[in-house]
């Protein structure tokens, strides 16, 4: 168990490229040219003889295998197609050692019949897919299983040309079944009589046979001792039976029991006949090993006895009775005894026959190794019909049916890619989720820390799971980096990108420059290569809007704007004074919309009470006067004659006339409400009932209702599209960016934007934020540094400014203010890396340090939820020596290394 | 037709006269001819203005020039459309009380059951269908022997062209499945060939024998090219041949048929109900050396590829286009049979009547099944083709009827329009150079047509 547990996690990041290997398949799938030879390169081929190929190529003419062997050993003619396969493992088209694939609309009658043929029941023009996509190409098919002599089986083919082309073997074996299903209907051995016709004529009966197990081999040994003794018989059983005992037909026995096994045994010896032995539970007869010398020992078959997605329930075994062993248990000693190559696994039912790759490695339970559990499934079998020198074994002049694996058998996750049969390809798993991916990774950087050999599993450009054992989303393409490592897309803080040159021009603040992105922009596609994902954009004319988008084929917006960036330059006395004025005229124009909003909400929770006030109002008001005008009516009413008075009152017709008024009143009230909210409508309308009704009974007070006020609508501020930008700034839902250029200007920023308007500020700026670096990490002012990273002074002393900065535990982000040259910002970093600066405060400082203070809340982490922007390496992330090998951005791959 | 008056009363009296005593004499009555129509010859392609000389149940000329002798009888075919008479390949119509029991039955004829004053006859005349093949049902395994008949005639030897002309096996399961239906068959089948060996090992040790073997072999085989033969000489012949049989090696009647079949000699109709029925058809025509002829149940186009191969021409459905369910998608799909038998390349023809005679088109609506192919695509040329000079190819007797050919039998029909439009009618049906319908002397499609019915 723990062997194979360990193959499957190998298996789980041994997967493939699927899709262009796919691909390629299809476009380049032959339209049946004889001679064309084409070769199949694959991660591992597993013969299923036991063999294992690593790297290994198939080499397929015309249907036929013409070699198969590792890469090396293998001549590949010059015209062959190459199909690359990566990581794919080749196994040999599975083959099934019986089953009841038969057309059976009506049921067979006689319960011994050797003259039915299998495979005239065999329909080669139904619709085998599922069980081609199971990877199941070579069945054995059998004539019925609930009677004593079925009659005879065939080996065919799920898939061919011809229906011809499909029969392997016509005859393969004469079936017995000695289980009590072949016994029942017991006592029915020949069908009723019916009417006596020409064709039909009344014939003496056949001696009956007996209802039990003892009765039924007398009977068995009779007809075999007959049969054998003369061939001219009149009889159609005893000619076919004396037949095919001349041409040496396999006898395949349906047995469980020490006696069924027995059984089956003696008369097989008694006619010198090769043997099938199948279902079998008692398997004592069976282990000795002198059994498995002699040549008419074909071979075992067993049923899983489990029906995946189903569960039994076994009978509690009656006290005393044999313990039976698992079917594993039974495999392990078959084996032991000498049975390896004899020995084959059936599927439970034909409705399983898809599953048999997975029942399987049931038998893995045994202590046996994958390579023998696929024997029982393809070599096995092919041995045991008779049919091994074309299918069951991937081997030079065998038949071309294989079956490709996205890794290796038996390992969960592993899918079935396609099947072949003859060379042609008959299936192909089209499931294949354009937008589902699973990254394996020998290393990956989250932000709590970093996980060995896991995986990322992202769907439609969400990662979406993240771990060492990740569940796989249905058909999703699988890359394998397992020696890579993966950290998170890296943003650049100011990039030149995006609109296909350079922008300089001045830019109001209310611009929105998202719109202005261009697609397929050959700079992004150079720029991302090195690894950032989000770049930020802004002219470089300040004052300017600053957006943040992804580096994709079609750049997608982030948040526009971002930031607002402004600059502190020349006279600083000069700049001080306007930029405050700046600063206050937004301010000013923030806090009027801020105060209006406030006054709104105010007002709307006023009207709201108000609504509430008024109807109750109007309702009591209402009441009142309905009760004036009743106590009207009952006065005219009582001088009205009795017979009227009587009918009036006439129980249901005076209520219907109360309540026929009520929903009136609430129909007005209604209406009279400006704003009416539905949802409110009805517990107003309960209350006023109830006030009404409590009125009426206090009887009270109708002068003293007050008409409440209706609260006046705030107004609304002027707006100014040149300033609305200023109303995010100082609601610090963007960040006020600030290009300084010295020290004084790094004080006069912090001073100005941090400390007296508490704006969310990120200066940008090299050495001059270096030495105020407690200022900085005083004020939590974010700090944008590059693209030198790294100066030396008068002394030749080098200058960290970004190492300087991150002691002091201010947030650092880096920008490149390149175009194309985004792709080197990692490679600038890495010098700060080499020159001392963290590997983790550097590649905080590109991912998810700028994500977090900008706001960008679905990016620079690794982090199920997050977008699925990654970055695979070649090692350790910054350093020098590591290659970007793929980049992903929300999903897709946008670069990736070419491979050599 | 004003001009023709005096013909056409002429013609009434004679179609009487068939229809009351057709006799062998009245075959032999003076020529007829029709003038001036537009004649479908099917082999030589089409006649405008022509006309057709029939004299002793044979055409005589065919041309836009030809000179009718004085003393025949003229019919003015202004306006109208001549054409072969249909042929008919496989119906079970026809017959009085047909076998649908007994599974394994070569001895049986349809001759002894065929009823000539059946209605499927007179539908016949009607839609103008010349001749049929009338064949055991398919219900059965081994259903006995075909025969080719004239669709007008008094008694059934008048109307036989062909007295076992075929053998009928149905691969349809009645009881048990496909695999024992197939053992049977095989049985049989392999029965027959162990009596041919035996007979051939048996006549090695006399000396008289073979030569007399060998002549009988030559003489028989109802399918092969024994020319222009009456059908009564052929009656004859076939006859002589069981007799000669029987005497010889005195097994039971039912393996003479079979043995002729799995010698090749006798055509076998092989019914295929779905479609891995062709694949086990064709591997029993391979085994035994049939000489098949497939009739096809609507399932089967899924074997076309493999019918293409066998390169013979097939029978399709009566259903030509259905719907059906693809059991995995769930999808409804329309199934065009002439399209897909056309695509795959395999020559096929009509048939009206499923295996129980049922039909929704009425026996005879060959011309409607034409149409049908022809909506799906087929050329009209072929498909009228399959209504005639293909069907008598497939049977064997194009030598005999299937165009209009100067030596071939007189069997044609006048029709008043397109043979293939709906707007035309059947106006006249011509068998062996005598009229034996005619659309005026309808009573009943009149009454059917007249105001008054219901």
């Amino acid at each position: 168990m723990s062997g194979m547990a360990v193959s499957v996690k190998a298996a789980q990041r041994a997967i493939v490229c699927w899709l262009v290997a796919c691909c390629a398949c299809v476009s380049l799938q032959p339209s049946a040219t004889a001679q064309v030879v084409e070769a199949y390169y694959s991660h591992s081929i597993w013969t299923g003889d036991g063999e294992i190929i690593p790297n290994g190529v198939l080499l397929v003419r015309d249907g036929v295998i013409v070699d198969v062997g590792p890469r090396d050993k293998v001549d590949v003619p010059s015209s062959t197609i190459l199909h690359e396969l990566g990581a794919a493992t080749l196994i040999p088209g599975l083959v099934v050692a019986q089953t009841n694939l038969v057309e059976s609309t009506r049921a067979e009658e006689y319960t011994i019949s050797p003259e039915v043929r299998a495979v005239d029941g065999f329909d080669p023009f139904d619709d085998f897919q599922s069980l081609l996509a199971a990877g199941i190409t070579t069945v054995q098919i059998s004539p019925g299983s609930s009677r004593l002599m079925p009659g005879r089986g065939a080996v065919v083919k799920l898939a061919g040309d011809t229906p011809t082309q499909q029969v392997l073997l016509e005859e393969e074996s004469l079936r017995v079944v000695l289980t009590r299903d072949g016994l029942s209907p017991p006592t029915v051995y020949e069908p009723p009589v019916g009417a006596v016709s020409v064709e039909r004529p009344v014939v003496p009966t056949k001696p009956q046979l007996g209802t039990s197990l003892a009765q039924a081999v007398v009977g068995l040994e009779a007809l075999f001792a007959e049969a054998m003794e003369d061939a001219s018989h009149s009889d159609r059983n005893l000619q076919t039976l004396s037949q095919m005992i001349r041409h040496q037909i396999v006898l395949r026995w349906t047995a469980g029991s020490n006696a069924e096994i027995r059984a089956a045994l003696n008369l097989t010896k008694s006619c010198q006949l090769p043997w099938i032995i199948v279902d079998p539970v008692e398997i004592d007869l069976l282990v000795s090993k002198d059994i498995w010398e002699s040549d008419f020992a074909r071979g075992v078959i067993l049923n899983p006895e489990m029906r995946p997605g189903r569960i039994a329930n076994p009978a509690v075994p009656r006290e005393g009775a044999k313990k039976e062993l698992p079917v594993w248990e039974r495999a392990r000693l078959l084996v032991d005894a000498g049975a390896e190559n004899r020995l084959a696994l059936r599927a439970a039912t034909d409705a399983d026959l898809s599953t048999l790759l997975f029942t399987a490695s049931l038998l893995g339970r045994g202590g046996l190794s994958p390579a023998q559990v696929l024997k029982t499934i393809t070599a096995n079998p092919a041995r045991i019909l008779g049919v091994a020198d074309r299918v069951g074994i991937l081997k030079a002049n065998a038949d071309a049916d294989f079956v490709i694996l996205s890794g290796e058998p038996f390992a969960p996750g592993t899918q079935l890619l396609a099947t072949y049969s003859n060379g042609r390809q008959v299936y192909e798993n089209k499931f294949q989720q354009p937008d589902a991916t699973v990254i394996h990774a020998g290393k990956i950087y989250t932000t709590e820390g970093v996980l060995e050999s896991s995986s990322i599993a992202v769907v439609a450009g969400k990662i979406v799971g993240l771990g060492a054992d990740v569940s796989l989303p249905r058909g999703a393409k699988v890359r394998d980096f397992s020696n890579a490592v993966i950290v998170p897309g890296m943003i650049d803080l100011s990039a030149n990108l995006g609109l296909g040159g350079n922008l300089s021009e001045s830019i109001a603040f209310g611009t929105q420059l998202g719109p202005l992105l261009a697609r397929d922009d050959d700079q992004v596609a150079l720029g991302r290569q090195g690894g950032v994902t989000t770049a930020l954009l802004s002219s470089s004319r300040l004052p300017s809007p600053v957006l943040a988008f992804k580096l994709t084929a079609a750049p997608r917006p982030l948040k526009d704007p971002v930031a607002l960036r402004f600059e502190i330059d020349g006279n600083l006395t000069a700049a001080e004074a306007s930029m405050e004025r700046t600063l206050r005229t937004g301010k000013a124009y923030a806090d009027a919309w801020k105060k209006y909003e406030a006054d709104l909400a105010e007002y709307k929770q006023e009207l709201a009470k108000y609504e509430i006030e008024k109807g109750n109002y109007d309702a009591a008001k209402a009441a009142a006067e309905k009760k004036a005008a009743d106590a009207k009516k009952v006065e005219e009413e009582k001088n009205r004659s009795d017979d009227a008075k009587a009918k009036e009152n006439t129980g249901g017709e005076s209520r219907d006339v109360k309540s026929g008024d009520q929903p009136a009143e609430e129909k007005t009230d209604a209406d009279k409400q400006q704003v009416a909210r539905p949802s409110e409508n009805k517990p107003q309308a309960d209350q006023t009932n109830a006030d009404a009704s409590g009125s009426k009974a206090e009887s009270k007070d109708e002068d003293q209702l007050v008409e409440p006020k209706k609260p006046s609508e705030p107004k609304k501020p002027n707006a100014n599209p040149a300033l609305e930008a200023y109303r995010d700034l100082f609601a610090q839902k963007t960040i006020a960016m600030v290009d300084v250029g010295d020290v004084k200007a790094v004080d006069l920023a912090v001073k100005l934007f941090r400390k007296t308007f508490g704006l969310k500020t990120a200066i940008v700026a090299g050495e001059a934020a270096a030495q105020r670096s407690e200022l900085l990490a005083e004020n939590e002012v974010f700090t944008v540094v590059g693209p030198t990273l790294v100066g030396s002074g008068d002394d030749g002393q080098l200058f960290n400014y970004p190492a300087d900065l991150a002691i002091s535990g201010v947030s650092i982000g880096f920008q490149s203010n390149a175009s194309t040259g985004v792709s080197e910002l990692p490679s600038v970093v890495s010098y700060a890396v080499f020159e001392g600066l963290g590997t983790s405060d550097a590649l905080r400082g590109l991912t998810s340090g700028p994500a977090r203070y900008f706001g960008l809340n679905e990016i620079g982490a690794i982090q199920v939820g997050y977008d699925a922007d990654l970055v695979v390496l070649s090692g350790s992330p910054l350093l020098l020596s590591t290659e970007v090998l793929a980049v992903m951005i929300d999903g897709d791959w946008v670069y990736e290394k070419a491979s050599k | 037709m004003k001009q023709n008056r005096s013909s056409a009363a002429n013609i009434l009296a004679l179609a009487i006269g068939v229809w009351c005593c057709m006799s062998p004499e009245a075959l032999a009555a003076g020529p007829l001819a029709i003038q001036g129509a537009t004649i479908i010859t099917v082999s030589g392609g089409v006649i405008e203005q022509g006309t057709v000389l029939m004299r002793d149940g044979v055409i005589e000329a065919i041309g836009t020039e030809i000179d009718v002798p004085g003393e025949a009888l003229v019919i003015d075919g202004t306006g109208k459309v001549v054409m072969p008479g249909i042929i008919d390949a496989h119906n079970a119509a026809g017959m009085s009380q047909a076998n649908e029991q007994a599974a394994v039955v070569p001895f049986l004829s349809v001759v002894d059951s065929i009823d000539p004053v059946a209605t499927y006859f007179e539908e016949c005349r009607r839609n103008g269908i010349t001749s049929a093949a009338v064949v055991p049902g398919n219900s059965t395994l081994i259903g006995g022997k075909a025969a080719i008949v004239k669709t007008a005639g008094q008694y059934v030897n008048d109307m036989l062209v062909r007295r076992d002309s075929a053998l009928k096996l149905s691969l349809r399961p009645t009881s048990g499945s496909r695999m024992s239906q197939m053992a049977l068959l095989r049985k049989e089948l392999d029965a027959a060939k162990r009596a041919l060996q035996e007979q051939d090992d048996g006549a090695g040790e006399g000396d008289e024998k073979p030569a007399d073997k060998e002549s009988s072999a030559a003489e028989a085989g109802p399918g092969e090219d024994s020319a222009g033969d009456g059908s009564d000489e052929k009656e004859a012949e076939v006859s002589d041949e069981n007799s000669a049989d029987d005497s010889s090696t005195g097994e039971d009647i039912g393996l003479e048929a079979l043995k002729l079949a799995v010698q090749g000699k006798l055509p076998v109709y092989i019914y295929c109900e779905v479609a891995m029925d062709v694949a086990a058809a064709v591997k029993l025509v391979a085994d035994y050396g049939l000489n098949p002829i497939y009739v096809l149940g609507q399932d089967c186009y899924q074997a076309a590829k493999l019918l293409a191969a066998q390169g013979k021409t097939v029978i399709l459905d009566p259903t030509l286009v259905y719907w059906k369910t693809n059991p995995r998608s769930r999808e409804d799909e329309k199934i065009e049979l002439p399209s897909i038998y056309h695509d795959a390349g395999v020559n096929f023809i009509f048939q009206t009547t499923d295996s129980n005679a049922r039909t929704t088109l009425g026996t005879s609506y060959f011309w409607y099944q034409a149409a049908t192919a022809v909506k799906h695509g087929i050329p009209e040329r072929e498909a009228i083709a399959a209504l005639t000079l293909e069907p008598a190819k497939l049977l064997g007797i194009d030598d005999r009827v299937g165009s209009i050919e100067v030596g071939k039998e007189a069997d044609l029909i006048i029709l008043t329009g397109q043979p293939l439009d709906i707007a035309t009618w059947v106006d006249m049906t011509i068998v062996g150079g005598q009229v034996v319908y005619e659309r005026e002397q309808d009573e009943k499609l009149k009454r059917l047509l007249s105001p008054e019915a219901e």
